[in-house]
């Protein structure tokens, strides 16, 4: 028969031993983990590197829109694709309904209106469905027209009754300075 | 001394938290959880089309369809539940593991359509000290249905609740969080961050597009069109991230840099529209609650009598205290000594404790000291009945609670 080396004092010594040891495991894992975010330059949930407003660098692969210009004389490309020549200028997505009354827009750029979902989570939807089906550009629209109706039976917001939602693409232009701007919108979806 | 003795002293010596501390902590954090997202519709989330499903690699082949609108809401009660008795610390370990599990899964979700917030991040970590790294027992229903057990327990060797794993993981996640924002904002745009108009223009973007409504609306604007002091805020805030560091080793820059980082926070919403509520609520964990010191093995009195009260002498609030205190606690006997009677002295000294200056109350039960209000919520607790419904004010933070003593005393 096999006898385990432990007196009846040295069990619960070692369970303690055992349990300090888990904890302290509990503990470092996930401060290493974070702290190994200080270093590189990726986003993940849960264990991240809040990169909020740092403007991250690109991937080394991207596909996307790109501007060129021909230059003067030569009439030589020229890639235009740094924010430098545009800024300051922001284009977004907004979302506007029309009033069921008299068909007049409203912006509702507001989170309040789509609760719990967040511009942010929005536009990121938008951008994903634009690149999807036409199916599922439907299905996100109704879905917002959903969340609208209910927020303001729930008394979330005062927004009229809407006919229907439309999504302009807007791009905003500050070059003037911060008291002249403009801005021009493009529609890109409606339901 | 060796180094690891040295590094753990300092830890130790700048994440003093009692069990007190800590059950506080937890009734503020469940508790605000709950009020935070009771009106949440996670529902909202499985209605949405599944080509906004964006699960990580390893969890490709779990379907937005598991999540059906019923069994989401299922899920959001289940975890208003455990948030509720985790709050008010009903079978605490088991509504705590209960209440981090199921939340992970709510947010999770939440998080794996069309984006990934980071922002419900940090009260994740917050839960998890709480029911992972530490049992907060105090400041709870389960001390007060159970008390024989709990009294059985403590009648042993002191237990460690983890309050100093807790409190000390939560700050260093903080930290960490600060310092990563810094390091990629460094990474990302090196130095010119703070000094090329950056956040002049975002200042601009938020104002003009009309994006979400700033708490002060205008103050974007304002900002914007000084684009030189919104370069030094930027330089100020790069420093105040790269510094939060320092909250984990150094008490002074717990106390400065702390609230700094809370009012960048609020800022944030104030300013831009954009809140971090739930980050905000992490804070609590630099917070004290409690005033106790339980006296060292060897200064131990080995006194058994009534709980005895020090109190200032000098203070006409303090002497109509007492004298309220004596007439309705006739029978619970608490014993009090004005400062500066030659018995307070003795007792003072023989407890090993000092009274300093401007200090109010002071009350030594059994082998614990309470000093400031936290001796004056026990002198109520007890009076018993429902006086010691007055334990609910170490709900409040001390640093507010304290100043009150001064005020009165004047």
């Amino acid at each position: 028969m096999v006898t385990l080396g432990m007196t009846r004092s040295s069990g619960p010594r070692a369970a303690r031993s055992v349990f300090k040891m888990a904890r302290l495991l509990a503990f470092l894992v996930p401060v290493s983990i974070q702290s190994s975010y200080l270093f590189r330059q990726a986003d993940g949930w849960l264990f991240e590197n809040f990169s909020l407003f740092s403007a991250i660098s690109k991937p080394t692969r991207d596909t996307r829109y790109s501007t060129y210009g021909l230059r003067q004389g030569d009439g030589t490309e020229l890639r235009l694709d740094e924010s430098a020549y545009w800024a300051p200028r922001d284009t977004r997505y907004s979302i506007y309904g029309v009033r069921q009354k008299d068909g007049t827009e409203l912006r509702l750029d507001e989170s309040a209106y789509w609760a719990p979902l967040d511009l942010i989570r929005i536009r990121a939807a938008l951008a994903l469905v634009a690149r999807a089906s036409k199916d599922d550009e439907a299905r996100l629209l109704g879905a917002l027209m959903e969340r609208y109706r209910v927020n303001a039976e729930r008394g979330r917001h005062r927004g009229p009754p809407l006919e229907s939602i439309r999504i302009y693409r807007v791009t905003y232009d500050w070059t003037a300075g911060v008291d002249h701007p403009t801005s021009k919108r493009t529609l890109l979806m409606e339901r | 001394m060796s180094f690891s003795r040295l590094a753990a002293d300092l830890l130790k010596r700048n994440a003093t938290a009692s069990p007190l501390d800590l059950g506080v902590m937890r009734c503020w954090v469940f508790g605000l959880l709950f009020v935070h997202y009771v009106r949440h519709d996670f529902a909202a989330f499985a209605r949405l089309p599944t080509v906004l499903w964006r699960p990580p690699f390893w969890l490709r082949s779990l379907s937005m369809e598991f999540f059906e609108p019923s069994r989401v809401e299922a899920l959001h009660v289940a975890w208003l539940v455990l948030l509720a008795f985790a709050c008010i610390g009903l079978l605490v370990k088991i509504s705590g593991l209960g209440a981090l599990l199921v939340g992970v899964i709510l947010l999770w979700f939440e998080n794996t359509v069309a984006y990934a917030n980071a922002k419900d991040v940090l009260i994740i970590w917050a839960m998890y000290a709480l029911a992972v790294l530490s049992t907060p027992d105090q400041f709870s229903v389960d001390r007060l249905l159970f008390r024989r057990r709990f009294e059985d327990a403590s009648r042993g060797a002191t237990l460690d609740k983890g309050e100093f794993f807790a409190t000390y993981f939560v700050r260093a996640m903080l930290a960490l969080m600060f310092c990563s924002a810094a390091m990629s904002k460094l990474r990302a745009s090196g130095i010119h961050w703070g000094t090329n108009g950056t956040l002049a223009n975002l200042f601009a973007a938020k104002a003009l597009t009309g994006d979400r409504s700033p708490r002060v609306p205008g103050l974007a604007e304002a900002l914007a069109r000084h684009p030189m002091w919104c370069d030094v805020l930027a330089r100020g805030i790069l420093l105040l991230e790269l510094s939060a560091p320092l909250v984990l080793v150094s008490e002074w820059a717990r106390r400065l840099v702390a609230p700094s980082l809370f009012v960048m926070l609020a800022s944030f919403w104030l300013v831009l529209g954009i809140s971090f509520p739930m980050t905000l609520v992490c804070f609590v964990f630099f917070l004290r609650f409690s005033d106790e010191m339980e006296l060292p093995a060897s200064d131990r009195t080995g006194f058994t009598g009534p709980p005895r009260v020090v109190f200032d002498g000098g203070s006409r609030w303090c002497h109509a205290c007492v004298r309220c205190f004596e007439r309705k606690a006739a029978s619970k006997s608490l014993e009090f000594i004005p400062a500066d009677d030659a018995r307070a002295d003795a007792l003072l000294r023989d407890a090993h404790v000092s009274w300093s200056r401007g200090c109010k109350w002071l009350l030594l039960n059994g082998d614990t000291v309470y000093r400031g209000s936290a001796a004056f919520i026990e002198m109520l607790a007890i009076m018993g009945g429902g006086w010691r419904l007055a334990c609910l004010l170490y709900l409040i933070p001390r640093f507010l609670r304290d100043p009150l003593r001064f005020r009165r005393g004047a």
